[in-house]
């Protein structure tokens, strides 16, 4: 068993002789490599919930790589993406590059550029997944608390006072005391700030104060 | 006594007696003068008196009066006192009264001296004439006696010659008055073998022909009762038993008294004469017809007949020349008459001129002009006078004939103009005509023909003449043909190069057939194009055709350069992902080497992938001439689809193969007809790409229709071709395309024609998009038909 269980190397080409290079090619870095001959095949595929990046060409049967890089997008897959192109052009690798491709290599491309860029993604996809980890432990911790102590936390990460937040939910100062310290207990933050962090990890907005 | 001395005095004119009576006076008063002047004799009245006397003697009683009265005058002007005055001294008076009855008195003296004369005269004459009649009368008595005498001598004569004529003349006889024959001559007799007793008392009519005897039965009668003199023709028996025609006349002898006292009949054998006469008559009438027959002849023959006189007047034309020219015969013939009536203004100086040297020379004139008509029309005629010469060989007379020619003319005229076309035709395309009478070799050529052949106008052409300029390695070829032509072949179509003497080559087209005239001649007849400069823009055309084909195989790539050079790429990335795999893998402490194997493998296989991708990009892409080898169809459908695989799936274009196997060969210009696919495919792809709404498919079929030729279809599932854009499909510079140039179909098009095939679309029936194919000739159907053309096999 070749290269690093804990990641894998998605490769989408339907030239059957750039599949084995690939392979061979990825073995010889010590990835471990699953190769696709179709855009469909890869989406019907399960995907392993371990680091991983996808090789793919511009140029495919039935849909062209960028558009599967939209496809892949709108279905919530956020795998690292390396282009592959027989004959790129710049505004193909904007495009490309915009929608979030780790990068863009012209065939024939030199190995070690083609590694960097595997590893660079599987790194991202790794970052990515460790986020993705923090995030729902947060989110685990998020949903043991109360509705009101929910309530009072964008108001905290505001920045207001116990005073202007009583105020505003028209309840007394000590309640709000009270829920505070118990958002910061539950949430196991350590400081304001860190309360701050997370509950931006969580896409929880600051109330606009205005309001 | 005066008479007897002046005889003639009475033949002088009146005038002269009177003339003498005024000189006398005169002379006596000039010798009286001179009498009395010269001598100084005083003047004697005596010569007054002798010159009345003498005018009284000579002139007669009248002029003497005269000369008497002259005297008096003269007498009392002259010689009497007062001297040259007519008055009168008193006395004077008796002298001259004197004078005057002297006068008087010889002039009635002389008056009855002529008197006396004159009855002397007279008695004289008819005494004499009394002397000749009586001698007159007395020669008529003697002529009288002389002819009694002779005509007693005559008669008896005559009586005796009447019986040797009787016996003599041909038939003669007499009958007594109620037409009894008495009297039959010997002639008669001989004539009708009759013996005299068998005839006496017998009526005329033993020897009658019975059809003639009533004829005669009922004369005889008639004129017996009239007592007239007749005549008839007859038939009377001859002694060998032949009837034959006789005239006889039949006259009475009458008495004093007016009665017949004897019949006398004569006749004639005119049996000769008749038939001389109906001989006569019968060739007589035979000329007239023959005449009538001619004049028929000579009115209904439609040539316009004339005749003319030495000098060359008209003296008769013919019907048809009076109905043509509308002139009647009276109008037409006579002296001095104008030519310009009868030919064109532009003809009539030209014919008058020939004519006039006809005449002169006595040649026979032969001349074409321009004829009026009667309604004003002019037409060719041609006209031939010749004269007619008696022994001597003067010309007696001219004939001329007018014979209609303008059709002739007309065409005669059309055919020079249309030789005249023709040779600028031939002139313009280069061609030439030629004849070769295969009986005895006898060539023809137009001037168009020398041309081309570089032969001076005057050589006589010959198959050696031709054969010097056909170039030698031709010389063979026409040599077949020659001997085609022996064997009998109608038609001969083939090429020629020409070497010229200055090198240059020509090349030719001959097509000539064999031509069978109704006189059993035999020719072969044809035409020879010079082709030369049309080989040569041909060759140019070629050439300019191939360069566009080029350009346009060469666009099309540009067009799926992409795609080309993804194919390209594809298996060299392969190859550097593999050696570079490769590198890694033997930078290992225990490399793997079946890994490295697989991936050296690789590595070949895609090398030779790229290679073949290579080649036949720079196959589309090399500037060759068209190479016709032997393939199959199918081999260039893969080939060009696996060159297109990847713009077709760039496209999201679907590719589906039909290819029938086993398919005759064709024979072409692989290039050239990948080109053609490539060009359909990427037609069917621009298609497609214009439909959103349903699958994009696109399918080329192969198989060998019932014609046995080979047809490709690319069948898409495009947008179809638009009605109105139908027709202009194949034009050049026709495109739907924003950046299309619009000769791609255009050239596909020559380039499978040129493969003796053709190109076509046509809407899909039933469903969508469109279908373009070509079809191609196999092999084996085509091997024929090319003849004699190269493969390269």
């Amino acid at each position: 068993m070749e290269g690093n269980s804990e990641q894998v190397v998605f490769v989408v080409d339907d030239d059957e002789s750039m599949q084995a290079a690939l392979t061979y090619l990825f073995q010889s870095m010590n990835l471990h490599v699953e190769v696709f001959g179709r855009a469909t095949a890869f989406l019907e595929s399960e995907l392993p919930s371990i680091a991983s990046c996808l090789v793919l060409d511009i140029r495919l049967p039935g849909v062209n790589g960028l558009e599967f890089q939209g496809v892949l997008a709108r279905a919530g897959i956020h795998i690292p993406i390396v282009f592959m192109t027989g004959h790129g052009d710049i505004p193909m690798s904007v495009k490309a590059m915009k929608a979030g491709a780790i990068d863009f290599l012209s065939k024939p491309f030199h190995d070690q550029d083609m590694l960097d860029a595997v590893m660079r993604a599987l790194d991202q996809d790794r970052k990515r997944r460790d986020e993705e980890k923090a995030v729902s432990q947060l989110r685990h911790l998020f949903e043991s608390l109360t509705r009101r102590e929910r309530e009072v936390l964008p108001l905290v990460i505001s920045g207001l006072m116990n005073k202007q937040i009583a105020y505003r939910l028209e309840i007394s100062e000590i309640t709000v005391k009270i829920h505070r310290g118990q958002v910061m207990k539950k949430m196991e933050a350590r400081s304001l700030a860190d309360l701050v962090r997370m509950a931006e990890m969580l896409g929880i907005k600051r109330t606009n104060l205005q309001e | 006594m005066l008479t007897s001395a002046f005889p003639s005095r009475l033949k002088w004119p009146v005038i002269l007696d009177y003339g003498i009576a005024c000189a006398t006076p005169a002379l006596a008063v000039v010798l009286d003068v001179s009498f009395s002047r010269l001598w100084g004799i005083d003047p004697p009245a005596s010569v007054f008196l002798c010159g009345i006397l003498i005018v009284a003697w000579v002139s007669g009683p009248g002029p003497a009066l005269l000369a008497t009265a002259l005297t008096v005058l003269a007498f009392d002007y002259f010689l009497m006192q007062p001297i040259y005055s007519f008055s009168l001294e008193f006395k004077e008076f008796p002298r001259l009264a004197l004078l005057t009855i002297v006068a008087l008195f010889m002039v009635s003296l002389s008056a009855a001296q002529r008197r006396a004369t004159a009855l002397l005269r007279r008695a004289r004459d008819e005494q004499r004439e009394m002397v000749q009649e009586l001698r007159k009368l007395n020669e008529a008595l003697r002529v009288e006696n002389t002819e009694r005498r002779r005509a007693d001598e005559k008669m008896r004569r005559t009586e005796q010659e009447f019986r040797l004529i009787a016996d003599n003349i041909p038939v003669l006889a007499s009958c007594r008055p109620d037409g009894t024959v008495d009297f039959r001559n010997k002639t008669w007799r001989d004539y009708s073998g009759l013996s005299r007793d068998n005839l006496e008392g017998r009526r005329w009519g033993s020897s009658t022909h019975p059809d003639d005897l009533p004829l005669v039965e009922r004369e005889w009668r008639s004129h017996i009762a009239t007592g007239e003199p007749f005549e008839l023709e007859q038939r009377v028996r001859r002694a060998d038993g032949e009837y034959r025609w006789h005239w006889v006349r039949r006259v009475p002898l009458h008495d004093d008294s007016g009665n017949v006292i004897k019949w006398y009949g004569v006749g004639f054998d005119i049996e000769d004469r008749r038939l001389a006469e109906e001989a006569q008559r019968r060739s007589e009438a035979a000329l007239c017809e023959a005449r009538r027959e001619l004049q028929l002849t000579i009115d209904s023959i439609p040539v316009m007949v004339s005749t003319f006189d030495p000098d060359g007047t008209r003296s008769f034309v013919n019907q048809q020349w009076q109905n043509y020219t509308g002139h009647t015969q009276q109008e037409a013939t006579g002296k001095g008459l104008d030519t310009s009536l009868y030919y064109h203004p532009d003809d009539v100086q030209r014919f008058d001129n020939a004519w006039r040297i006809a005449q002169a020379k006595g040649e026979t004139l032969s001349v074409d002009v321009r004829t009026r008509r009667a309604d004003g029309t002019y037409r060719w005629y041609t006209m031939r006078r010749a004269p007619l010469r008696d022994e001597r060989g003067n010309i007696v007379k001219w004939y001329s004939v007018g014979i209609d020619v303008d059709d002739q003319k007309v065409a005669e005229n059309a055919l020079q103009r249309s030789e005249a076309y023709m040779v600028e035709a031939q002139k313009l395309n280069l061609t030439g005509s030629m004849a070769w009478d295969l009986a005895n070799g006898d060539h023809f050529w137009s001037d168009e023909t020398y041309r081309i052949m570089g032969f001076d106008r005057s050589a006589k052409p010959s198959m050696d003449l031709i054969m010097q300029r056909i170039h030698p390695d031709d010389r063979a070829q026409l040599q077949h043909e020659v001997d085609r032509a022996a064997q009998g072949a109608q038609i001969h179509d083939f090429e020629q190069r020409l070497l010229m003497p200055d090198g240059q080559i020509k090349h030719l087209c001959v097509r000539a057939h064999r031509v069978k005239y109704v006189s059993g001649k035999e020719e072969i007849v044809g035409a020879l194009m010079d082709i030369t400069e049309s080989r040569k823009s041909q060759a140019a055309l070629d050439a300019a055709q191939t360069a566009l084909a080029h350009a346009c195989r060469v666009a099309t790539l540009g067009e799926i350069s992409a795609s080309i050079a993804h194919e390209v790429n594809q298996p060299l990335a392969a190859i550097v992902a593999n050696g570079q795999a490769c590198l890694r893998f033997l930078r290992r402490e225990t490399p793997d080497l079946n890994k490295l194997r697989g991936a050296i493998e690789w590595i070949v296989k895609d090398g030779k992938r790229a290679d073949e991708v290579i080649r036949r990009v720079r196959g589309l892409l090399k500037k060759a001439d068209t190479q016709k080898v032997l393939f199959d169809v199918n081999d260039i459908v893969c080939e060009v689809t696996a060159l297109l695989q990847r713009e077709l799936s760039a496209q999201h274009v679907t590719l589906r193969l039909e290819l029938a196997s086993a398919m005759p060969l064709i024979v072409g210009d692989r290039v050239q007809l990948q080109q053609v696919i490539i060009n359909l495919v990427v037609n069917g792809v621009d298609a497609i790409q214009a439909v959103m709404d349903r699958s994009h498919e696109l399918l080329i079929r192969s198989y060998e229709d019932e014609a046995h030729q080979i047809v490709v279809a690319v069948k898409d599932s495009g947008v179809g071709i638009p009605a109105e854009t139908a027709d202009r499909l194949f034009d050049a510079f026709f495109s739907t395309k924003p950046n299309g140039l619009g000769i791609g179909l255009s050239i596909c098009r020559s380039i499978i024609e040129d493969h003796g095939g053709r190109l076509w679309a046509t809407n899909n029936t039933g469903e969508p998009g469109a279908t373009f194919q070509f079809a191609l000739p196999s092999h084996q159907e085509q091997a024929p038909l090319a003849g004699t053309s190269k493969l390269d096999h």
